[in-house]
């Protein structure tokens, strides 16, 4: 019953090939028809002819129709072929020449021998039905050009029709077989895009490495706050209530910081799971400078006067309360930011305007600075790249990105979202 | 005889968790905070302390910068490396700037105690199984003098990795604890140590001893 199944749905793809194989014969049969100067000649040779001369052109046709995501369905639902998904990332959207290539062969191959079993089938199925019906006629009746008369020459008829109907029940399974084989070759990943899919994958889990063993930081951190003002309360209990009572409070504050941070970062985690893509070739730079070195804490918004005063550049400040952003979007806002400025003091010129602040449970930056003379904006060179590190931080966050020339300058524009549910 | 103590810790609550916990310890004694591995050093000039608690990460200057000065000083104090996590080689390079020994922030209090009363003292290696372990991750290394120790010294340095006090080593080797003393101070003038941490790191590092 299931080998059964299985060729009716290969059969219907083979017939499926067929289909979109029509457009072409008719096609190339009316252009061959007014080439001859005859109406439409629809005889079977002249359409052999025309089979053959459209080869080319579905091959040519292949190369620039998006029909891979079709193939892949038809070759996974109809044929049964163990197709893998070409991962779809943001560095795909350009088709590359091989898969070009991979996917015209495919669909040429779909529909020529399609369209063979599809011919094959019009022309059998009438034939067996007419060949079984004729021993019961009981009177002579023309059949292909040839009177056929009652008794053992019908039944002769009748059993090749039923012979032509195995031999066709035999090429569709044979053809449905070869295509289900050649479809993973042609229609699965290209070696470029398995490569690019694997660097995705391990950039996401670079990425995801990094929050996590922040996470593990900053968790650790607060926990040897809280044990610390605990003993620190117990000891002092009895004669001393008013600094117990402060321990206290640290401890709840430390312990709720830490607990909400937790949320956030496991949100993100954990979503990220299902998901890949994270590009960001920024990381390898400041990820080694900043997560692996931990001898000095991560910086958040609140070491944005270092970090301005450090630059050296003249930076006018906008800095609304920063108070209650969760640690993890602290940090990376405060690199967003780093970033930003870096960019600024590159390609800019003048002084370099500062702006942040909280509204509505979201954070928004932005950096403002008059474009350099001879630069004429961040997004060639250094710039790009400062961009596409900003950009991953943001997507991660869930917020916005603007980056873009403003009147007599350019400006970096972020929104975060500093719950993890907005 | 009090002992004096400064903190140096970027996050307030720690500090103050850690004085408060100090100061109710008789013979205890918190002398000054720092924030940072640059404003220590001018507090230790100033307060003269026996021991300094120090975290490895802090900004600007860190935690194994700061001790690398601090060791450098005349009457050097006693460096207590205080940190989050121990399975931390950070920690193991405060140790080899000069260190005497670390501490895990989660410690109770009783252990806080113990470490820094141990530590001004220099009695006897604090936490020598962490110590081992952090040793056991490095590769060996060439250690001058350490071919120069004499027999007895070398079984003294043995113990002295295991932890033992001068008192409990001269119950091992039966001799007086005098004797010990003696033998002790020869290790460290010979392996240039300004302490029994820094002999017994020299000690695994140069695989004189094997920490596995």
């Amino acid at each position: 019953m299931r080998l059964n199944r299985s060729l009716a749905r290969r059969w219907a793809c083979l017939i499926l090939g067929g289909a979109m194989l029509m457009p072409y014969m008719m096609t190339g049969v009316l252009i061959s028809g007014v080439a001859q100067g005859e109406s439409a000649n629809l005889l079977l040779p002249v359409q052999i002819g025309v089979f053959g001369a459209m080869l080319p052109v579905i091959a040519l046709t292949g190369l620039f129709l998006p029909v891979r995501s079709l193939e892949v369905n038809a070759a996974q639902g109809l044929l049964g072929a163990r197709v893998e998904t070409a991962p779809a990332g943001p560095g795909h959207t350009r088709r590359s020449w091989q898969e070009r290539r991979r996917t015209a062969a495919w669909f040429t191959l779909h529909l020529a021998i399609g369209g063979i079993v599809s011919g094959f089938t019009l022309a059998v199925v009438p034939f067996t039905v007419f060949g079984l019906a004729l021993p019961f006629t009981g009177a002579p009746t023309e059949m292909l050009g040839i009177t056929v008369e009652p008794g053992w020459p019908a039944i002769g008829w009748a059993m090749s029709g039923l012979a032509a109907l195995a031999l066709l029940v035999a090429v569709a399974a044979g053809a449905g077989e070869l295509l289900a084989r050649l479809a993973p070759r042609l229609l699965g990943p290209t070696p470029a895009e398995r490569l690019a899919a694997a660097e995705e994958h391990a950039r996401t889990l670079a990425e995801r490495n990094r929050l996590a063993r922040e996470l593990h930081d900053s968790v650790g951190h607060a926990l040897s706050v809280v044990t610390l003002q605990a003993a620190a309360a117990g000891r002092v209990l009895d004669h001393d209530p008013a600094t117990a009572r402060s321990a206290l409070a640290a401890i709840e504050q430390s312990a709720r910081a830490a607990l909400e941070e937790l949320d956030h970062v496991l949100g993100v985690l954990r979503e990220g799971e299902g998901r890949g893509g994270t590009p960001g070739d920024a990381r390898s730079r400041d990820g080694a400078a900043i997560a692996g070195d931990g001898r000095t804490p991560q910086a958040t918004l609140g070491d944005l006067d270092a970090l301005v005063a450090a630059s050296g550049a003249e930076v006018r400040r906008e800095v609304g309360d920063l108070s209650g952003i969760p640690a993890m979007v602290s940090r990376e806002a405060y690199r967003i930011v780093q970033e930003a400025l870096t960019n600024a003091i590159k390609h800019g010129r003048g002084p370099v305007d500062l702006a942040a602040g909280v509204r509505d449970d979201v954070l928004d930056l932005q950096v403002t600075n008059r474009t350099g003379a001879r630069d004429g904006g961040h997004g060639a060179g250094g710039g790009g790249r400062g961009v596409a590190g900003m950009a991953e931080r943001v997507r991660l966050l869930h917020g916005e990105l603007d980056a873009g020339p403003v009147e007599g300058g350019w400006q970096v524009s972020v929104r975060l979202p500093l719950r993890s549910s907005s | 005889m009090t002992i004096r103590v400064v903190i140096a810790d970027d996050e307030a609550l720690i500090r103050t968790g850690l004085r408060v916990i100090i100061d109710s310890e008789p013979g205890l004694s918190v002398v000054g905070e720092a924030a940072d591995g640059a404003a220590v050093l001018p507090v230790v000039r100033r307060e003269r302390p026996d021991v300094v608690l120090m975290d490895v990460r802090m900004p600007a200057v860190d935690g194994i910068q700061a001790t690398h000065r601090l060791v450098a000083l005349e009457e050097a104090p006693k460096v207590l490396v205080v940190t989050t996590f121990e399975n931390d080689d950070h920690v193991y390079d405060a140790l080899r700037a000069g260190a005497s020994g670390f501490l895990l922030k989660r410690a109770r209090p009783d252990e806080l105690v113990r470490a820094i009363k141990l530590v001004a003292s220099g009695e006897s290696l604090l936490f020598p199984a962490a110590i081992r372990a952090l040793a056991g991750r490095r590769p060996v290394a060439a250690v001058p003098g350490i071919g120069r120790l004499t027999g007895r010294e070398g079984d003294v340095l043995r113990l002295m990795a295991r932890g033992l006090s001068n008192s409990e080593i001269a119950a091992e080797l039966t001799v007086s604890p005098e004797t010990v003393k003696t033998h002790v101070g020869n290790v460290l003038t010979k392996l240039d140590a300004r302490d029994r941490t820094q002999a017994v790191i020299a000690a695994y590092e140069s695989g004189f001893v094997s920490p596995r």
